[in-house]
């Protein structure tokens, strides 16, 4: 059964998810009687562009969703020949919360990295929008710590305390991202991505290993998040 | 129009997969406690079940507490560990008939890790056994087979018995 937080989140996400393409299909129909970009964007060989971006999905999430973690991240994405997008990706990521449930703490804040490329799916097509296929690669490293109730035996009857301080782990993951983009205004884009993790390395983890991970997510091996992008975008491309 | 048909086709199925992934419930282990395991062999490696009733009992300072009650044709069975001690001993009670019963202690010394199996499913006390040890009245000899003792059920200990073949 769903609550009411889940409900109002997934209100918030799907109005938020529709956004680019409102935008998009506005300026789609309005474009021959009221161009609002007379600049445009570069399209063809040799077109060169710059998007600087901030994700804003890290600071919708928590706001609905007790118990959570946040990030926040900046992202420069290159856009060449309108087809190929470069991007380099850097947030940070934290956790400070106690579980409900079994009242454990958890405690986290790191800096992570991502690296990858987006493909424009429809780069021959003149439209201020886009679907995109793309990868990333990511990286962090950072400290946890994790503090609950003592564990009680229940055959000999002592208590184990259960703490954990700053124990440090890394984490190399591989992405693979779909998502749109939209210009919504001159030079403003919005957009939004879906994204599937895995793990590819995490050296030897200690206790259980980590339960949030800075720019991963939750979960042990491929987990789904998602990224809402709002970018303002700089033409590099020569004038004639 | 077509582009904005397709895109609206992609929003739609990610919705989809994205709700269904949302609404999946992490898998947390029914059992809140680790089990170790120990199979019963003979000298060639082959299973072998106790001829009777065993019970196993875990010792303790104050008193003994039985962790297996007359389980019958044992040739497994899975054994508590101690979260702060750094050897148990457990009690192999063979009973073959009322008045016939043998015993053998087993030794299990083992370092105990605190985890976290997640903040949704709680913590754990896994174990990593460093060495085993018995006496000799039926069991030949103890193999570790496997030290790491956590939710992942594997054949942590090989009991050899002496068979009358």
């Amino acid at each position: 059964m769903m609550n009411v937080k889940t409900f109002r989140l997934y209100i918030v996400l799907l109005i938020s998810l529709l956004a680019p393409f409102l935008g998009s299909h506005a300026r789609i129909l309005g474009a021959e009687a009221q161009p609002s970009s007379p600049q445009g964007t570069p399209k063809g060989k040799g077109a060169l562009g710059l998007y600087l971006s901030a994700d804003v999905f890290g600071y919708i999430y928590p706001v609905f969703v007790k118990d959570a973690y946040y990030s926040s991240e900046l992202s420069a994405t290159l856009a060449i020949d309108n087809r190929f997008f470069p991007t380099v990706e850097v947030g940070m990521g934290s956790a400070d919360m106690v579980s409900q449930l079994y009242e454990i703490g958890y405690r986290t804040r790191a800096p992570y990295y991502r690296v990858g490329m987006d493909y424009n799916m429809q780069y021959e097509k003149d439209k201020p929008g886009y679907i995109f296929l793309g990868g990333r690669v990511g990286y962090t490293s950072f400290d946890y710590s994790v503090e609950a109730p003592p564990l009680r035996d229940p055959i000999w009857g002592d208590e184990a305390a259960v703490q954990f301080v700053d124990v440090p782990c890394r984490t190399l993951w591989v992405e693979a991202v779909g998502g749109v983009r939209a210009e919504i205004a001159k030079n403003f884009w919005m957009g939004w991505s879906l994204r599937y993790k895995y793990p590819l390395y995490q050296g030897k983890l200690s206790h259980g290993g980590p339960w949030y991970i800075p720019g991963f997510g939750v979960g042990k091996k491929g987990v789904l998040g998602a990224a809402y992008t709002i970018s303002y975008y700089f033409n590099l491309s020569k004038k004639k | 129009m077509r582009c904005f048909r397709d895109v609206t086709r992609l929003l739609i199925a990610l919705l989809v997969v994205g709700s269904v992934v949302a609404c999946s419930s992490e898998d947390c282990p029914i059992n809140n406690t680790v089990l170790g395991k120990m199979v019963f062999r003979n000298v060639y490696g082959d299973l072998v079940s106790i001829n009777g009733a065993l019970t196993v009992s875990a010792v303790r300072q104050q008193g003994d507490t039985i962790v297996i009650n007359r389980k019958a044709n044992a040739s497994e069975v899975l054994f508590p560990m101690s979260y702060t001690h750094e050897t148990d001993t457990l009690v192999f009670s063979y009973i073959f008939d009322e008045s016939y019963v043998l015993y053998d202690s087993i030794y299990v010394t083992h370092v105990n890790t605190p985890v976290l199996v997640s903040v949704d499913c709680g913590t754990a006390m896994y174990h990593t056994i460093t060495s085993v040890g018995s006496t000799h009245h039926l069991i030949d000899t103890l193999l570790l087979n496997s030290p790491d003792v956590d939710y992942d059920e594997r054949e942590n200990i090989q009991v050899i018995y002496r068979t009358a073949d």
